[in-house]
């Protein structure tokens, strides 16, 4: 397992009328080579959880492990833990300081007291992953460049950390459907060579559908599923269009399609779909 | 981490004081500070203390939040009583050594320094717990309009303040988000010697300055859009009004602050205190 979670509560200023409950009795484990989805409502306890994972929120109740990094000692090692769970926010871009992007991505690495010779080869590394042209761009200012470029920069500078776990707090935000399609892509890339388990907030349900194998649901800070996308698209589109969660468009066809009596296979993409509608007509089934 | 910082901080309630005209909170909590610097006896301290503990009360802020208002100046208060202990001067010395001297009078001097910084922190606090930032700005820009006679411009210089305090929380909010993320990378900031967190800084304010101006300049375009300053004349939303409430404040503050003044003119409590302790340590 790469993170075992159990019981895990969270109150925000607690004993202030500021109080917040974030999460309450949170049981999860994550495998490795896994590329989960958490979705919810905005305040469900989706960040609050992530946070959690890399130690920037360090836990109060319940109980956490990641890899080998026990959390429930008395001091735990949340250095190593911030370098084995790459993290990266909402709008990343906007952390971008250095002058230039290989300064920038260069950042995470030497804070790992990764050797000078090897960081080098490492900010190659990450921005040729993130799709960028490494002698084009590693000299210019980060400020300078295109909003998705930035956005690819920002990325390079967590995957140069080499982490074991990747974590991507909405990584579509704020992207036109070109950009989020390129981003998915991206994601999807990362996920097959560099960094086996990726874990993604998201409010896009296409997105979700698209990509991840398993769907974490949240709500006002418990799990409400834990299952793969096309189930829980399939049977819970009631409750998910209660949350503001609107499913695929092609699942939702297929599931208009089941309910006036066709018989057809899980779908998740247009693709799919088209493949099932074509499938089930050719069979004669109608 | 900076969301613990208490001053300067609304606290929701239901009160008489939160309702109350922002104008006359600022007026009065003008006189008490300018009065508090006359004071210079414990019945008129212990009168400001009991002023402030009733608002407090009456605010239903906790008493807890109040003194977590004095975190911030805890260093000083400690420092400058140190200091008015060994280096008041004065008094018959109980102990001196090279230039200091301790005696009951330093000791009775300090104690009162320490409480008027305290006074003079809990008082403005007290005004910004039961005070929205936008209920301020229009108290304050409403109290500032004679200045519109010499062309001052009261109502630009009130949006800017009201945008000003908008965004502090904001960007204390953005400080947090960028802090995380470099965290997440790694970045040290809250460990190393002075030189090193100043260094561990850039990365977090470079971002903050650069996000800063962005924010600038697209609230001056959203103003620019929404036609601000295209009619001399603009109406308000909120309309400040005094009531029965205020009049009864300005009684009561009244009463108090007369109280107050008499205690400075009239009683000679110091010298009461310093004799009775002066004989019981002489006898």
């Amino acid at each position: 397992m790469s993170i075992e979670i159990s019981h895990l509560g969270y109150t925000y200023n607690p004993k202030s009328p500021y109080e917040k409950r974030a999460l309450d009795d949170v049981t999860l484990s994550i495998k490795e080579g896994d590329f989960v989805a958490i979705v919810g409502q905005t305040g469900s306890g989706k960040s609050t959880l992530v946070q959690h994972l890399n130690g920037l929120i360090k836990h109060t109740e319940g109980k956490m492990r990641v890899f080998d990094i026990d959390l429930d000692v008395r001091r735990p090692d949340y250095k190593r833990l911030r370098f084995a769970v790459g993290m990266v926010f909402q709008y990343p871009e906007y952390q971008l300081f250095a002058d230039t992007v290989a300064k920038d991505v260069a950042f995470g690495p030497k804070n790992a007291g990764v050797e000078k010779e090897q960081i080098q080869a490492r900010v190659e590394d990450a921005l040729r992953a993130v799709g960028l042209d490494v002698a084009e761009i590693s000299e210019r200012s980060p400020f300078e460049l295109s909003g998705g470029q930035k956005r690819r920069v920002a990325l390079a500078g967590v995957i140069a950390m080499q982490p074991k776990v990747l974590v991507l707090d909405e990584p579509t935000a704020g992207l036109d459907p070109e950009g989020k399609k390129d981003v998915l892509a991206l994601v999807r890339t990362l996920h097959q060579s560099v960094c086996p388990t990726v874990i993604m907030v998201s409010h896009d349900m296409e997105a979700v559908a698209e990509v991840c194998s398993r769907v974490v649901v949240m709500q006002e800070g418990k799990v409400l599923y834990d299952t793969t996308p096309a189930e829980l698209f399939e049977k819970e589109e009631e409750s998910l269009q209660r949350m503001g969660l609107a499913i695929p468009e092609a699942v939702a066809i297929a599931n208009r399609l089941r309910e006036r009596g066709w018989t057809l296979p899980a779908v998740l993409t247009p693709a799919d779909l088209a493949a099932a509608i074509v499938a089930t007509v050719k069979g004669g089934s109608l | 981490m900076m969301k613990d910082v208490s001053f300067g901080q609304y606290y929701p309630a239901e009160s008489g004081v939160h309702r109350m005209d922002p104008r006359f909170k600022l007026v009065l909590m003008l006189f008490y500070v300018v009065l508090i610097f006359f004071v210079d006896t414990f019945v008129g301290y212990l009168a400001y203390l009991a002023f402030v503990l009733l608002m407090t009360g009456l605010a239903k802020v906790p008493l807890r939040t109040l003194l977590r208002s004095l975190s911030g100046v805890g260093v000083m208060v400690i420092f400058i009583s140190i200091i008015n202990v060994f280096f008041y001067g004065g008094g018959e010395p109980l102990w001196s050594w090279w230039v200091m001297s301790v005696s009951v009078e330093s000791i009775l001097h300090a104690l009162k320094m320490a409480l008027r910084i305290m006074l003079l922190v809990m008082g403005p606090a007290l005004l910004t717990f039961t005070t929205t930032p936008t209920a301020l700005t229009d108290g304050i820009e409403s109290l500032l309009s004679p200045l519109k006679l010499i062309k001052f411009p009261v109502r630009d210089v009130a949006v800017i303040m009201s945008i000003a305090l908008r965004m502090i929380p904001t960007l204390m909010e953005e400080t947090d988000r960028i802090m995380m993320a470099q965290k997440a990378r790694g970045a040290s900031i809250d460990t190393g010697n002075i030189f090193r967190r100043i260094k561990a800084l850039v990365p977090v304010l470079v971002p903050l300055f650069v996000g800063a101006f962005r924010r600038a300049e697209e609230l001056a375009f959203a103003l620019d859009s929404r036609c601000y300053n295209a009619s001399p004349k603009r109406t308000r939303y909120r309309i400040l009004k005094p009531g029965a409430r205020d009049a009864v404040a300005v009684l009561a503050f009244a009463a108090w602050g007369t109280f107050v003044i008499l205690s400075i003119v009239l009683f000679d409590f110091d010298t009461m205190i310093y004799n009775a302790i002066s004989a019981a340590i002489g006898g």
